[in-house]
């Protein structure tokens, strides 16, 4: 059996006229880097600060890295990193103040890793962080969180705000750290094509719902899009479990079905040309989510 | 429980707070001994009978203003401390939390680590000495500034009544604490408790319940004057009203959602 830094069952939060998170049973395996993906307002944020202890559910439970955060909230926390949506950090305080501040609460913070990083980010350490660029005071929160040495890194939209270019660089430089130390990492984005270069295993949600949660080369194998062409005028598309999206063309079918459709079985007649089309994890998403646009 | 980390940080966030405070009640408390026996006789040589009439005042209360003991204790125990404590008490709270709410840094305190006991009682215990500085040090500057105006005072006496105001201002400051949990809005707070608090200075007008009401009790005149023993059991209900306000403030705090 996996072995899960997080492990969810029925966890769901209801905030007066919302139900931010459903029933979400989400199973984040040890060492991967696990996609959080879903669009502005589908429930990320919650689910994450939920796993963090700071916002407590309305039902469901969780454990993440063995314990219950809401029980074992401080304990856990020390070997948790978290870097927030917006800027969270105090923006009185100088870099090598709030460096310093962090330092003092982590029992496990490494200077030298912190050092290397600086450098690598190259962070004015006597500029105050409200005074930073959006850019610099994400990196600088990506150091606070990474120092030190979580077992468990759970990033929220860290790129939001930042521009392509940056968000490349971003996304590289915390890779290129990520890989040295064999972390379990949870980012949430609604930018899915950020994260299909990095992840490993990704969790759709949408409207606090999980749409599916899977290795995401599995996922990209199994769901793919089916253009059936006909001599004549196209049937009806039938009702068959594993049709994602159907469109029906004059001539042709237009199907995104994942693996438990068999495209043989699904003919009602001779075709005249069957494509198959890989995917991308857009596409997929919306295929999960019912093709509406965002 | 208390992490002298983010003690620091605290009195460090709140310093402009201190010093402003300091530097007014400084101002109110260190220059009096230096004015009063100006003040004394202008009030009793040059103000008319009819005005001191309506101020309240009869030409005996002008006399016992000679005492220079009882003259501070009124400049100081019974006005500045209590009127300019109470708004320092209260700006002091509302924003220990709620400033964190306002700046989402609460999330970050707590990822760093820090469970929600350890937050808010270093954060209470933060406040409180920021209290206790703000209270203490200006009434015993009062002591040698008596000295070099050549006045003579009974310390002890004034040194017991600041006892049982500063007990008073601590629950307005858990008071403040406790609204800005509820209300996680720093300015809705203070302005929630200063409302409480003059809502309270306001009742005092009415004479049966005067003498129960918190203000009328943080001056400890009977204690003063001599009449009464030092009020034990005043100190012990503001102990334990400041209690139960930050306990109940640390409960809603701690099953607050962040």
């Amino acid at each position: 059996m996996m072995d899960l830094a997080i492990q969810t069952k029925q966890l769901s939060k209801h905030y007066p006229n919302v139900e931010a998170v459903q029933e979400l049973n989400l199973q984040v395996p040890v060492g991967s880097i696990f996609g959080f993906l879903g669009p502005n307002g589908a429930g990320k944020t919650t689910t994450i600060r939920m796993l963090l202890g700071l916002t407590f559910p309305t039902r469901g439970n969780a454990t993440v890295l063995g314990l219950n955060p809401w029980e074992q909230g401080s304990a856990l926390r020390q070997h948790l990193g978290y870097v927030a949506e917006n800027n969270n950090l105090y923006n009185y305080m100088r870099v090598r103040d709030i460096l310093s501040f962090t330092k003092s609460l982590k029992a496990t913070w490494d200077d030298g890793l912190a050092n290397q990083m600086l450098e690598l980010f190259d962070l004015p350490q006597k500029e105050e962080v409200g005074t930073l660029s959006r850019g610099m005071q994400r990196q600088l929160a990506l150091i606070l969180a990474l120092a030190s040495r979580p077992k468990l890194l759970l990033l929220d939209e860290p790129t939001s705000g930042l521009d392509p270019i940056k968000r490349r660089e971003f996304l590289n430089l915390m890779l290129e750290q990520l890989v040295e130390q064999e972390q379990t990492i949870l980012l949430s984005s609604h930018d899915l094509s950020e994260v299909e270069r990095i992840a490993d295993y990704v969790a759709l949600i949408d409207h606090g719902s999980m749409l599916v949660q899977s290795p995401l080369d599995d996922l990209k194998q199994n769901v793919k899009q089916l253009i059936i062409g006909f001599s004549g005028e196209a049937p009806e598309v039938p009702k068959e479990t594993g049709i994602l999206q159907a469109k029906r063309a004059p001539n042709r079918w237009e199907l995104i079905v994942d693996e438990r459709v068999d495209a043989a079985s699904l003919l009602p007649m001779p075709a005249v040309r069957v494509e198959e089309r890989r995917l991308s994890l857009e596409e997929i998403f919306f295929a999960y989510a019912g093709g509406q646009a965002r | 429980m208390i992490r002298k980390t983010l003690l620091f940080k605290e009195l460090r966030e709140m310093r402009w707070k201190l010093t402003v405070g300091m530097l007014m009640l400084f101002v109110t408390g260190v220059s009096y001994p230096f004015m009063h026996e100006w003040l004394v006789g202008y009030m009793s040589s040059s103000l008319p009978v009819e005005l001191l009439g309506r101020l309240g005042l009869t030409p005996e209360s002008i006399q016992a203003l000679n005492d220079f003991t009882f003259a501070t204790f009124g400049n100081w125990n019974a006005k500045n401390l209590q009127q300019i404590g109470t708004i320092l008490a209260i700006l002091l709270g509302m924003g220990l939390l709620a400033g964190e709410y306002e700046h989402d840094t609460m999330s970050f305190l707590l990822s760093s680590g820090l469970g929600r006991r350890t937050v808010f009682w270093s954060k209470a215990v933060a406040g409180m000495t920021g209290l206790a500085i703000l209270v203490w040090i200006p009434t015993l500057a009062i002591f040698p500034a008596s000295a070099l105006a050549g006045q003579q005072m009974q310390h002890y006496r004034i040194l017991g009544a600041t006892l049982v105001t500063f007990a008073g201002l601590a629950a307005f400051f858990a008071l403040s604490i406790l609204l800005s949990a509820v209300i996680k809005d720093g300015l809705k707070a203070g302005l929630a408790a200063g409302g409480i608090a003059l809502g309270l200075g306001l009742l005092g007008v009415v004479p049966d319940i005067s003498d129960y009401l918190p203000f009328r009790q943080m001056a400890a005149m009977p204690y003063f004057l001599g009449v009464a023993s030092f009020p034990w059991l005043t100190m012990a209900i503001f102990a334990a009203l400041t209690t139960l306000l930050l306990v109940l403030a640390y409960r809603t705090y701690a099953r607050d959602d962040i």
